[in-house]
């Protein structure tokens, strides 16, 4: 199949499938993974694997204009207000999450390089697939406000537990051809670089966009403009070897922060996006290998108990210890569920820096997060709609379920 | 920080700046490209099982190679399955076979080619190491190409046979050419570095180039690989005395099948096939039908034993013949004139021809007994099992009587007379 046929059937297929979920009352977004699913080369096969690489473009530039909206969350009045309850929700989900699941698979003697690396990558939760609930369901709220929140620090805690497991794993792991301090610094100067210099390349590119939107009116001229950057700023993270989502995160920090104009552009975005996120979703729902799903084991359980258990219990205690909003404690943990991109990045970055651990770490990834990502959108779902902060737009059948099941 | 000041060209200012160092010094300070450390050197033993692989793999592919090289030379090849040999085509009807497995007489066979089963018959030479199998009806699927000059010494070469259904090859060397000695014949024999064996024998040996090198036969009491060329001496000589005797005196002279053999009740001798028409044997009497026991008292076998015919035509044989239930002897004689069964004009210089009773053949059922042995339509029926056909009711009553036993036709076919066996019914 060429790549307009294929992507112009993953619209189709993925609309169709969109409206069909709705009936089950599950997130459009499950919808486009499955159809992701069905197409890819774990079932149909009528997406091939070259098919996926040169849909990757797309892809990541869809991963960039939700995480540019995810960045939003950084508005610094908001932030100021909920910034440090996220903080401390973040770090106590994340790390009941990778204690729990480092310490399964040391009890199943696995080795403990194994057990960090599956720990810092269970932290992780998917931000595209929680932004695009919320905005399904038009969510508002104060268990909105902090799921935006915590999906955009859990990800940078996430990167950076990973970087520092990373370094300890090299640490000991070294060989004798290279000298222990290369070798630290190596690692050491990635995770930093990743972290601080996508956030210097975001910062920059967002002053630019805040700049010249000032100066453009016309809402095409703003599409544009805000295209170009985001293109711009995802291609030159590439070259630079940075982290686009970081970098988009932080282009959407900047913009909110120092233009009043940018709720202008973020409008103007949500309403050209759709399409290509409906790519976004099918692509990563074919780059999921169900065919794994059975042979992920007693590890690949323990793994999944453990993460579900500890961001529940972890962002559970957090909001009883910060005396939130009862409906916030109680459904901060199904939102937080979702598990893509970020961890299978991690993976590719196991395979490439450490093939001796790579099969077993990511036959278990890649197989939880087929599972993570399928189910994660419903439960994040489920949160919104049970805590009443679905909107009566979209959302008004599940304010009505929801009603009648209380 | 506040909102005011957070806006400030200052402090944005300043932020930008360190951003930018940030992104600078990062980029001087990254390290080097991973790749640049030296790889890590394979331990011995990963060095023999990789060089283990490789010579594994070219194996594997040399030996896919030689099958399809000899997939590609099997429509050269046929099966006689009722002896379990091969043979090689040699040219449109004509087939190459050993001499041992193949009954000593003229014989038919089916053999088995690429396309399909084809009747043949087959003269074998007992002074030869080979058989010629002569397909009766259609032609050969494909004569082999031969080879201009013999392989080099070490070359590749491959035995292809197919006894049965399946074909069967063997990869090996040349080694060297010789001389061979096989029956009456001297002969180049192609040495190759496997043993040959019993159940190569009619197939053949072919190059990389697929052309034939040579022809697996048995040559006195081993088997050979014998070149093309000296095959072809063979067939010469062969084939003169059979058809040099034709030449000289007009009789056509071949060995006998089992139905033969049964019918004349003789184990050896020569059958005269055909006798053409005015031609010396005509004259000398001699009719189809006849089977040859003896030429100047020494007992006849083989056409090979028919060469003073071929070799002396001048002189005066005594040819002792079976005929019917009588031996007689039969005088061919040179210079003999074809006999005036006519009367002569001698004022106008015309031979006319008295009227015969003649029974011509309307029409042959296809495969019945009498098409299989070779009549045709139109032909004229001269004699049945000996007698004249004089009249229409002899032949109505040898014809029923046919029915169930072997009867000996003569017939004319283009100034030809031809004796044909049509076999007892097949039980």
């Amino acid at each position: 199949m060429n790549e307009l046929t294929s992507i112009g059937l993953i619209l189709l297929l993925a609309l169709m499938a969109g409206h069909l979920v709705k009936v089950l009352r599950i997130p459009e977004v499950t919808g486009y993974i499955l159809v992701g699913v069905a197409l890819g080369p774990s079932m149909l096969g009528w997406l091939s694997q070259e098919n996926l690489v040169a849909l990757g473009v797309l892809s990541e530039v869809a991963l960039g204009l939700i995480l540019f909206s995810v960045g939003a969350v950084f508005e610094f009045s908001l932030f100021r207000r909920i910034g440090r309850q996220v903080f401390l929700v973040t770090l106590l989900e994340s790390s009941a999450a990778a204690l729990l699941v480092t310490g399964g698979a040391l009890a199943l003697r696995q080795s403990w390089p194994i057990a960090l690396l599956l720990g810092a990558i269970a932290m992780a939760t998917a931000p595209a697939s929680t932004l695009m609930v919320i905005r399904e369901c038009d969510s508002t709220g104060p268990l909105t406000d902090r799921l935006l929140g915590i999906i955009a620090v859990n990800n940078l805690l996430c990167m950076s537990s990973f970087g520092l497991a990373a370094a300890a794993v090299d640490l000991v792991t070294s060989t004798p051809q290279l000298a222990t301090t290369d070798l630290l610094y190596r690692s050491v100067f990635w995770f930093l670089w990743q972290l601080v210099g996508s956030a210097a390349l975001g910062y920059l590119m967002g002053l630019l966009l805040a700049g010249w939107s000032s100066r453009v009116l016309e809402r095409g001229e703003r599409l544009i403009l805000l295209a170009g950057a985001l293109l711009f700023c995802v291609g030159v993270s590439r070259a630079l070897n940075l982290s686009a989502l970081v970098t988009s995160l932080a282009v959407g920090a900047t913009m909110v922060n120092l233009s009043d104009r940018s709720r202008h552009l973020f409008g103007a975005l949500s309403n050209t996006d759709p399409p290509f996120y409906a790519i976004f979703f099918v692509i990563a729902g074919a780059e999921l290998d169900v065919a794994q799903i059975p042979a992920m084991g007693a590890l690949g359980l323990v793994y999944m108990m453990g993460r579900a258990t500890g961001k529940f219990a972890g962002a559970r205690l957090a909001g009883w210890h910060l005396g939130l909003e009862p409906q916030v404690q109680k459904f901060l943990g199904f939102g937080l569920q979702a598990q893509a991109g970020l961890a299978v990045g991690l993976t590719l970055a196991v395979n490439s820096r450490y093939p001796q651990f790579a099969p077993v770490v990511s036959t278990v990834v890649l197989s939880s997060v087929a599972v993570f990502e399928m189910i994660g959108p419903a439960s994040t779902r489920f949160a919104l709609g049970r805590s009443g902060e679905a909107g009566v737009a979209r959302g008004a059948d599940d304010a009505a379920v929801s009603a009648a099941e209380f | 920080v506040d909102a005011t000041d957070r806006r400030s060209p200052k402090y944005i200012a300043v932020l930008a700046v360190a951003a930018g160092l940030i992104l600078a010094a990062g980029w001087l300070l990254r390290p080097g490209d991973t790749s640049q450390s030296p790889p890590p050197v394979p331990s011995e033993t990963e060095l023999q099982e990789l060089a283990q692989r490789a010579q594994r793999r070219s194996l594997e592919s040399m030996a896919a190679y030689f099958s399809a090289l000899a997939t590609d030379v099997r429509p050269s090849l046929v099966s006689i399955p009722s002896v379990g040999a091969s043979g090689i085509v040699w040219n449109e009807s004509r087939v190459i076979t050993a001499a041992a497995p193949i009954p000593d007489h003229t014989t038919a066979l089916m053999v088995r080619t690429a396309s399909g089963e084809q009747r043949a018959e087959a003269d074998s030479s007992r002074r030869l190491p080979l058989s010629v199998l002569k397909v009766t009806v259609g032609s050969l699927a494909r004569v082999p190409k031969r080879a201009a000059t013999p392989p080099q010494i070490g070359d590749w070469v491959v035995a292809v046979w197919q006894p049965d259904r399946l074909p069967a090859f063997s990869a090996t060397n040349f080694r060297e050419m010789a001389n061979a000695t096989c029956g009456i014949a001297q002969a180049r024999e192609l040495v190759v570095s496997v043993p040959l064996s019993r159940g190569m024998v009619g197939g053949g040996i072919f190059n990389m180039d697929r052309e034939l090198v040579a022809v697996i036969l048995p040559c006195n009491d081993r088997i050979a690989a014998i070149e093309p060329s000296s095959i072809d001496e063979m067939l010469a000589r062969v084939a003169t005395v059979q058809e040099r005797v034709l030449a000289a005196y007009g009789i056509l002279f071949s060995s006998l099948s089992p139905d033969e053999r049964r019918y004349f009740s003789e184990t050896d001798g020569l059958l005269v096939r055909e006798v053409w028409m005015g031609t010396r044997g005509e004259t000398d009497r001699v009719q189809p039908g006849d089977v040859v026991v003896a030429l100047n008292d020494q007992a006849v076998a083989s056409i090979d034993d028919l060469q003073p015919l071929a070799t002396h035509a001048a002189e005066t044989f005594e040819v002792k013949v079976r005929r019917g239930s009588t031996m007689q002897v039969v005088v061919l004689a040179p210079g003999a004139r074809p006999a005036a069964s006519s009367e002569t004009d001698a004022g106008v210089g015309l031979v006319i021809e008295s009227p015969r009773p003649a029974f011509r053949i309307d029409s042959v059922l296809p495969d019945s007994r009498a098409a299989r042995a070779g009549v045709h339509a139109g032909d004229v029926v001269r004699r049945i099992n000996g007698v004249e056909a004089g009249t229409r009711a002899q032949v109505d009553r040898a014809m029923r009587s046919a029915a169930s036993t072997p009867m000996l036709l003569e017939i004319e076919r283009d100034h030809r007379r031809i004796a044909i066996l049509i076999p007892e019914r097949a039980r």
